[in-house]
């Protein structure tokens, strides 16, 4: 059972009198364990699909399931409640909260599960050493760096030991090196952990690092792949969805 | 949820409200200062009036009222007209009654009744009561003397006048002066008093027209050897009511035709002066309230929108729209609490200081005696002003927080950059 499934994602924005097809009938499955990029050019819909995917926005058409659940018709709060448990989000502008320090903000999504107050810290403090940063706990985020502050960011998503991560352009306010090396600590959680990773990017050096491609054009998906096989100039557009499947099968052998 | 999980949640927002309060520290300090300044208002203008009405309130019981009058039934309506008709009946015994009674401090009799004045070359008239020279001195704290000297106990023919009613007819202190009034009989009957003082009160209108003498010679005056009234003087004003009370029990008890009426009833300008001046601080008191609603509120709107980004976030990651409610609510709170805290201290230190200096007042209406107030910090205040910073507060915080719990989570990101 894929842990995200969307079919016929359709969002539209009214912009003065025109009307922005922000997604049009997009659907899209990732499974388990998956190391997926969205990506494609600025407007073409990336942010809005990670949006309709971590149920922070509703589509105007068509169906998000996480983890089997469908999430149309569910409330505010329970939407709150699926996110809270199932979905950890890491931010272009790393969005801590200033007055927290870094463990605090670790713990933040944490005070919504059951545990004690140990085990709290205890989950936090584990999930800053996997994010190597075991030592700046205390610190506030602007004694931090971007790339620290984005590797905070990363402890808070696991933190709750979500079933997805969702990633709208990471290393974009990083400088490259930087960028790369959160993604290699992505890529490696996903290895260790299983956790599934989806993110977004514009950067060629980041997508290398997917396993699997999605590219957006206008708010369509216009091809699946990975970055190797993934031609920019569109030679692959329209590589089958029977295709990706087949890579995705070679893809879990490999490892 | 269980309850610890609640109870951390709730703890961990008091925490972040904590410090966001203290993120910006001169808006937080401004709004602070808006809060304790309605506080120090409220206390200052609440203590000054309290003296103002404590003052009037002890010149208006030790000028002349006591703290109740006890007549013979009927004649607080009628007595003027008939003062005869309504002596009070077996004052002895009804004089026993009062003393008996816990918290009263003493009692003294009047006997009260109009005439003419007259120094020889000017006539006018007068209100004179006969009274208990020693008792009557203990109760008119406020009856303070001009020239001369009080009544004495042993000076029969011996007079007080109004400033007033001495300057109208020009006489002064050693002076001799006649008294003219109607007996029982109907007959007029005349005597001869010396000036030995001249008085003043807090009323003017009092001071134009009374005289005081000793009650035997009233009594000789009128030749009637009976009193009109029993002026009740309590050992605390706040126990007027609770002693008429139980007085009026047990007169209806022994069947004694008496009527008891309090300070209050009696002091008709004091009323009046209470009821403009509560007035004038119930406008105070919306006026402060409306600029502490308004500062805070502006406080809340603009820290919320500065977070919107942040409330995007915690939303995101999981919190409920009523958990971002509450935090704004409790960010409120915060602010509420501190500022009430920093408005009692301040107004607290700063009524001290001003009393200990003292506020020159002119003479009251009606008055001609200048006087000092001061401010008196009460309880009631406090708490008023207290309460009043922390429930503005939260008011003014609903809307904003109301407004940060709505907002879409996808707009309200895209606020960070
Ligand atoms: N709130 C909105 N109101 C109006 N139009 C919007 C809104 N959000 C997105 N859009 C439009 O929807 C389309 C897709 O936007 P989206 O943000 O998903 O693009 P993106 O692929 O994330 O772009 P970028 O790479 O620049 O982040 C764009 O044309 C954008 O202008
Ligand atoms: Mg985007």
């Amino acid at each position: 059972m894929p842990v995200v499934d969307c079919q016929g994602l359709v969002r539209d924005y009214a912009l003065g009198k025109t009307i922005v097809h922000a997604l049009r009938n997009v659907s899209l499955s990732v499974d388990e364990g998956d190391f997926l990029a969205i990506v494609g050019s600025s407007g073409s819909g990336k942010t809005t699909l990670l949006n309709m995917i971590g149920c922070i926005d509703t589509p105007d058409g068509g169906t998000v399931s996480i983890d089997g659940q469908p999430t149309g018709g569910l409330s505010s709060d329970d939407l709150a409640d699926v996110r809270s448990q199932k979905i950890g989000f890491i931010f272009q502008t790393f969005n801590l909260i200033p007055v927290l320090s870094a463990v605090e903000n670790v713990e933040y999504p944490l005070l919504r599960h059951r545990l004690s107050s140990k085990e709290r810290r205890d989950r936090a403090l584990h999930a800053l050493e996997m994010v190597e940063l075991g030592h700046v706990g205390k610190n506030k985020p602007n004694e931090l760096s971007g790339g620290q502050r984005q590797r905070v960011a990363i402890a808070r998503a696991l933190a709750v030991n979500p079933r997805i991560v969702l990633a709208d352009e990471p290393t974009a306010n990083l400088d490259h090196k930087t960028g790369l090396n959160i993604l290699h600590l992505m890529k490696r959680i996903n290895k260790q952990a299983g956790t599934t990773f989806i993110f977004s990017t514009h950067d060629p050096k980041v997508m290398e690092l997917a396993e699997r491609l999605v590219e957006l054009e206008d708010g369509e998906i216009t091809t699946v792949g990975t970055y190797r096989r993934w031609d920019p100039t569109g030679a692959l557009a329209h590589l089958s969805h029977h295709i990706d499947d087949i890579i995705d099968n070679m893809f879990e052998h490999e490892y | 949820m269980p309850l610890s999980t609640h109870a951390a949640t709730l703890l961990q927002t008091f925490r972040i409200a904590f410090r966001n309060i203290f993120r910006n520290k001169v808006r937080t300090t401004i709004t602070l200062a808006a809060i304790a300044f309605g506080g120090i208002s409220l206390i200052l203008t609440g203590g000054f009036i309290r003296d103002i009405f404590e003052q009037l309130r002890e010149a208006t019981i030790h000028s002349q009222l006591g703290h109740l009058q006890v007549y013979r039934e009927g004649f607080y309506e009628k007595g003027t007209a008939q003062p005869f008709q309504y002596m009070i009946p077996e004052p002895e015994k009804v004089r026993e009654t009062i003393v008996a009674t816990p918290s009263v401090s003493f009692v003294t009799p009047r006997l009260e009744f109009s005439g003419l004045l007259s120094s020889g070359e000017t006539t006018t008239s007068f209100l004179a009561q006969g009274v208990d020279p020693a008792m009557e001195k203990r109760l008119g704290t406020f009856v303070l003397m001009g020239e001369g000297d009080y009544l004495s106990a042993g000076d029969r023919y011996g007079a007080i006048l109004g400033r007033g009613l001495a300057a109208s007819i020009n006489v002064k202190v050693g002076d001799t002066v006649t008294l003219l009034t109607n007996t029982r009989a109907g007959s007029i009957n005349a005597i001869q008093v010396k000036v030995r003082g001249i008085f003043y009160t807090f009323y003017k209108e009092y001071d134009d027209r009374a005289l005081k003498i000793p009650l035997e010679t009233a009594q000789e005056l009128l030749q009637h050897d009976g009193i009109q009234s029993l002026v009740v003087v309590l050992k605390r004003t706040d126990d007027t009511e609770a002693v008429r009370k139980k007085l009026a029990a047990s007169f209806a008890e022994t069947r004694q035709p008496i009527e008891i009426k309090s300070w209050t009833e009696l002091a008709e300008f004091y009323q009046k002066v209470v009821d403009l001046y509560s007035r004038q601080f119930t406008v105070i008191k919306v006026i402060i309230t409306i600029v502490v609603i308004l500062s805070i509120g502006n406080t809340m709107s603009m820290s919320i929108y500065e977070r919107t980004g942040e409330i995007g976030t915690v939303m995101a990651i999981g919190s409920r729209r009523r958990s971002v409610l509450q935090m704004f609510l409790l960010e409120g709170l915060v602010l509420g609490i501190l500022g009430g805290l920093a408005g009692l201290f301040l107004g607290i230190l700063l009524a001290q200081i001003i009393s200990f200096i003292g506020i020159p007042m002119p003479p009251a209406p009606g008055s001609t005696v200048p006087y000092t107030a001061r401010i008196q910090v009460y309880p009631g205040i406090l708490g008023f002003a207290l309460g009043l910073s922390i429930v503005t507060s939260i008011i003014s915080s609903i809307y904003p927080s109301l407004k940060a719990s709505r907002l879409e989570i996808v707009d309200a990101l895209r606020h960070n950059v």
